[in-house]
């Protein structure tokens, strides 16, 4: 068998391995290692710590545990709490009123978080209740939340953009300009269509219960600036130290880091307790990540070495397809791909295989990094394997499973108009990095 | 034709593949030497020997070529020995080093490898001081390189100082002792950095590298020359047993084909690097200015403060600057009498512009 | 109902317990991470002085931080798995699966993985290799051991696991 074959068949002992419901990253590791000895030999063994040396030298990606770091720190701040009231508050006499408050909370903690298990746990323990006090229709309230959630990962700061520019050699500051206008664009989608469907069915939203509204002016603009300004310092201690200039990803994650924690210690909710909870939670989840991606290079690298990425890239190139209807395709592929799999598996291991191609059809990677992050995003709210849900059913047990996700399912039809939305007109990713970055 | 079947059994067996991988992005102009290197080895072997080619990172990451062509992970590698500098110091030394070390200037320094004793100590310090199993060759001449890229004008070295650079390697350590602010960041973050303020100048290459990565977008003041890659040679590393299972003939070939495209591939970036140097100036309105004396100065001063310093400890260091000292104190000095300095006719026919 | 004999509870304790501490040890390592690089902000803009270390320390510690921490992630269940199908088998038969994925993909792989890290580590120690880098320099040795380390903080929680995927493949109860 060639070299390139070999590697076929490495793809779809893969694509077998990863259903059996091993640990990813294991099963990456050993198929790189046979596939590869059987290719090549034993030097498969130091391709592998080449890889993963490569990986733990990444500066980059450093900003993933700092970035996961100040998501949960700012968790415990309680800012999203105090945002959400205030919102809660000056919207009560609007219908659907709390779909507002949600969707708006979630949008402006998206430009503080760089992850999506914060926003959604935190508005399913505080909005939930007073949705469900309030009568609102579970499915559009589940759905709000979770679809809210995900606007974490796609709106700058974003763990997901920072392990994806490494990936597409890309900057990770111009990837973050690109999603800033798809990210607001999404939460409009939401926020519209929750709101369309509240006024066409005021019982899907109705009017806030009167303890639920705020007695005084007084009190709404103390829950609001009190919400806000802090969330704004945080947010440019991060953001804005990449914006104006101050620090690379990785320093302003360590930033925003810093900055959170100091807040939430200036709210006296800085305990030994929580900075411990928030040190162990931030070693797993990037420990996953990360631990994934060092075995998805050894994978990949075996890949290559074997020539059939090229191969593929070659028989997809020489294929008599528009190169737009071969990137519909690949959009198509990912989306299928995001039910089954989390954003870390099709980064790491499906993007590589499909770069060479878009490089050779010359597309413009921010653009499909750009469409990439908003499609992925949608694998968050994708049943079967779909984080929004499980964190929200996790505070939420009242919800059903099933209404969470036909939820979610409706969001999911505005994200793929979203997709649509970049993959017609470019300049919605690529206006505003022009713009910054000439 | 029958006899040649026995000596050279691989003719019989069709051309023997070889996985090498480049330091570089295929973008850049460093990597046409590479592909310029295969081109020739597969002509000159008439088609015996194939070199496939494989940009930075294809198989294993930039740092890690060394080690990768040790252990056989690629076939061979185009790098840049100053990229082994963290295994032993001595690595800078086989680029030609800081001011070309001594005076010497690409020719000198490709004199002392071939009549110097420098390829006998090249080896040497492979084989037995990094103990790795590979050949290296002098292949690419990637200089005189800039001093860099600036936001704003430098008269002096106080001007310079006040500045926060991104640098690397030997050069980073050079301008640290010389008092200097230095940022470290990857490759792809150093635009959009310079585009923040995150950082204030930048070295990179000059001329056409430059140009391709779009410094001219952001900064408006380029200075050359620098002393830290005035001489700066590229290595090609073949591992050892793949090496020695190449005919006599096609080892030759490769040493020919790399001192060729040595040549060639220079006098063409050469062209490439004036045409550039025409757009940044015309199009791009960049002022290219010669970098002050008494920064150039310092800069050899640091160095030769971190080579005494190096030499000190580290025995193979001494022995090769040593001998670079040697040939250097034979050849730059004789080479002043007999070539005329560059400038002389150059100013008679193209006069600089006067400001 | 079958009783789990009590060597092996004691087993899977110890080394859970031991997984457990180690995981909380490393999980610290962020806290000098976002302290480097927030200095390193603060030094470059307010005392106009950037350090020499903070890019060495910086990607030192991450490496460290998330490959340390992977065998305390695996007694997390944190590795993510396709539960696609998985997470509607019974106990039993995942734990066969889970036994069987333990033997044939788990312990060779990463035993690989620690002689193949412990070479490259061992090479590098032998030449007292220094970063490359920066100007700082500082050793790299240290940094390549992580990867054997990485290795046997695995090979020691995946023994408990193995353990626990057979008594649930031979009972139909996880432990
Ligand atoms: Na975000
Ligand atoms: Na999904």
């Amino acid at each position: 068998m060639s070299p390139e074959l070999l590697g076929l068949v490495l793809l779809f002992a893969l694509i077998g391995c990863i259903f059996i419901g091993f640990p990813i990253a294991f099963t990456l590791i050993i198929l790189g290692l046979v596939f590869g000895y059987i290719g090549f030999g034993g030097i498969v063994f130091n391709l592998m710590v080449f890889q993963t040396l490569g990986m733990m030298k990444e500066e980059t990606l450093a900003a993933v545990p700092l970035f996961i770091f100040m998501g949960h720190i700012l968790e415990q701040a309680g800012l999203m709490e105090r945002l959400f009231k205030s919102f809660q508050f000056i919207l009560a006499p609007v219908r659907g009123s709390l779909y507002l408050g949600v969707l708006l909370t979630a949008t402006i903690f998206a430009t503080a978080t760089g992850i999506i298990g914060a926003s959604v746990t935190v508005m399913g323990l505080m909005a939930a209740p007073v949705m469900i006090k309030a009568g609102y229709d579970p499915k559009l309230s589940a759905g709000s939340i979770a679809a809210g959630g995900t606007l974490g990962i796609l709106i700058p700061p974003s763990v997901m953009l920072v392990v994806l520019g490494p990936v597409l050699g890309v900057s990770v500051i111009q990837l973050f300009a690109a999603a800033i206008i798809p990210g607001v664009m999404l939460s409009g989608l939401y926020i519209g269509y929750a709101m369309l469907r509240s006024f066409l069915n005021p019982r899907l939203g109705p009017p806030l219960p009167l303890e639920e509204r705020a007695t005084s002016y007084m009190q709404i603009f103390v829950e609001f600036v009190s919400g806000i300004v802090p969330l704004g310092a945080i947010i440019f201690a991060s953001l804005g130290s990449i914006i104006f200039g101050l620090a690379t990803p990785t320093e302003a994650a360590a930033m925003g880091a810093f900055g959170a924690t100091v807040l939430t210690a200036a709210y006296g909710r800085l305990t030994l307790p929580v900075l411990r909870e928030a040190c162990f939670k931030t070693l797993q989840t990037s420990s996953m990540v990360l631990f994934l991606a060092v075995a998805s290079n050894v994978y990949g690298s075996v890949f290559t070495r074997l020539g059939t990425g090229t191969m593929i890239a070659n028989a997809m190139l020489a294929a008599p397809v528009p190169p737009l209807v071969m990137m519909a395709l690949l959009m198509g592929v990912i989306f299928l791909l995001g039910w089954p799999l989390e954003w870390p598996a099709i980064i790491l291991i499906f993007v590589p295989i499909f770069l060479p191609v878009v490089i050779g059809l010359k597309f413009d990677l921010v653009w499909f990094g750009t469409l990439l992050a908003v499609n992925l995003q949608t694998a968050f709210l994708s049943p079967p394997v779909a984080m929004a849900a499980y964190y929200l059913k996790a505070v939420v047990p009242r919800w059903e499973l099933k209404d969470i996700y036909r939820g979610m399912f409706d969001f999911m039809i505005l994200q793929v108009i979203g997709l649509a939305a970049v993959f017609f007109f470019p300049e919605v990713a690529l206006w505003l990095p022009s713009v910054l970055y000439k | 034709a029958g006899g040649s079947h026995a000596v050279r059994p691989a003719a019989a067996q069709g051309p023997i593949t070889l996985k090498m991988q480049a330091a570089w992005p295929a973008a850049l102009t460093l990597y046409d030497n590479f592909t310029m290197f295969a081109e020739r080895v597969n002509k000159l072997s008439g088609g015996r020997v194939k070199i496939e080619t494989l940009p930075a990172g294809a198989i294993v990451p930039p740092f890690e070529l060394l080690e990768a062509t040790h252990k056989k992970v690629v076939d061979g590698a185009h790098s840049w020995a100053a990229y082994w500098v963290g295994k032993n110091k001595t690595a800078v030394l086989f680029t030609g080093g800081p001011g070309g070390t001594y005076g010497m200037d690409f020719i000198d320094y490709i004199g002392w490898m071939y009549e110097g004793g420098g390829w006998e100590l090249y080896q040497e310090f492979y084989r037995d001081v990094l103990k790795v199993n590979v050949i290296p060759i002098p292949i690419m001449p990637a200089g005189p390189q800039a001093f860099g890229w600036f936001k704003k004008p430098i008269k002096n070295l106080a001007d310079f100082k006040g500045m926060k650079c991104r640098q690397t390697g030997i050069a980073a350590e050079v301008f640290t002792a010389m008092g200097m602010r230095v940022v470290n960041m990857p490759g792809g973050e150093i635009i959009p950095a310079a585009e923040r303020g995150v950082i204030d100048c930048a070295e990179w290459v000059g001329g056409v590298e430059d140009l391709k990565l779009g410094f001219q977008n952001v900064w408006k003041y380029h200075y050359t020359p620098g002393m830290h890659e005035n001489v700066t040679v590229a290595e090609l590393i073949v591992n050892r047993d793949v090496w020695n299972k190449l005919s006599p003939d096609i080892q030759e070939i490769f040493k020919t084909a790399a001192t060729e495209v040595f040549f060639r591939w220079w006098a063409r970036w050469q062209k490439q690097n004036a045409d550039a140097i025409k757009e940044l100036q015309e199009k791009h309105k960049v002022q290219i200015l010669k970098t002050p004396d008494d920064i150039l100065y310092e800069f050899l001063k640091a160095w030769d403060k971190i080579a005494a310093e190096e030499s000190a400890k580290n025995p193979f260091f001494k022995k090769v600057l040593e001998s670079q000292k040697k040939y250097a104190g034979l050849v730059v000095p004789a080479k002043r009498f007999m070539f005329p300095p560059y400038e002389f006719a150059a100013n008679y026919y193209w006069p600089p512009k006067k400001k | 109902m079958q009783e789990p004999p009590e060597g092996m509870l004691k087993a899977i304790k110890v080394i859970d317990t031991f997984s457990e501490w180690s995981g909380k040890a490393f999980a610290w390592m962020i806290v000098p991470l976002v302290l480097a690089l927030t200095y390193e902000v603060v030094a470059r803009y307010g005392f106009d002085a950037p350090t020499i270390w903070a890019y060495d320390v910086s990607y030192m510690v991450y490496g460290g931080h998330f490959m340390l921490g992977a065998g305390y992630t695996l007694l997390k269940k944190g590795h993510i798995r396709t539960d696609f199908f998985y997470e509607a088998w019974p106990a039993r038969r995942q734990g066969w699966v889970d036994a069987v994925s333990y033997l044939v993909f788990f312990f060779p792989g990463l035993i690989f993985f620690f002689f193949a890290g412990w070479d490259a580590a061992w090479h590098s120690w032998q030449m007292r290799e220094a970063s490359e880098v920066s100007a700082w320099r500082p050793a790299l040795y240290p940094f390549k051991f992580v990867m054997p380390v990485t290795a046997v903080l695995l090979l020691i929680q995946g023994t408990s696991e193995f353990i626990k995927s057979v008594w649930a493949a031979k009972t139909g109860r996880w432990l």
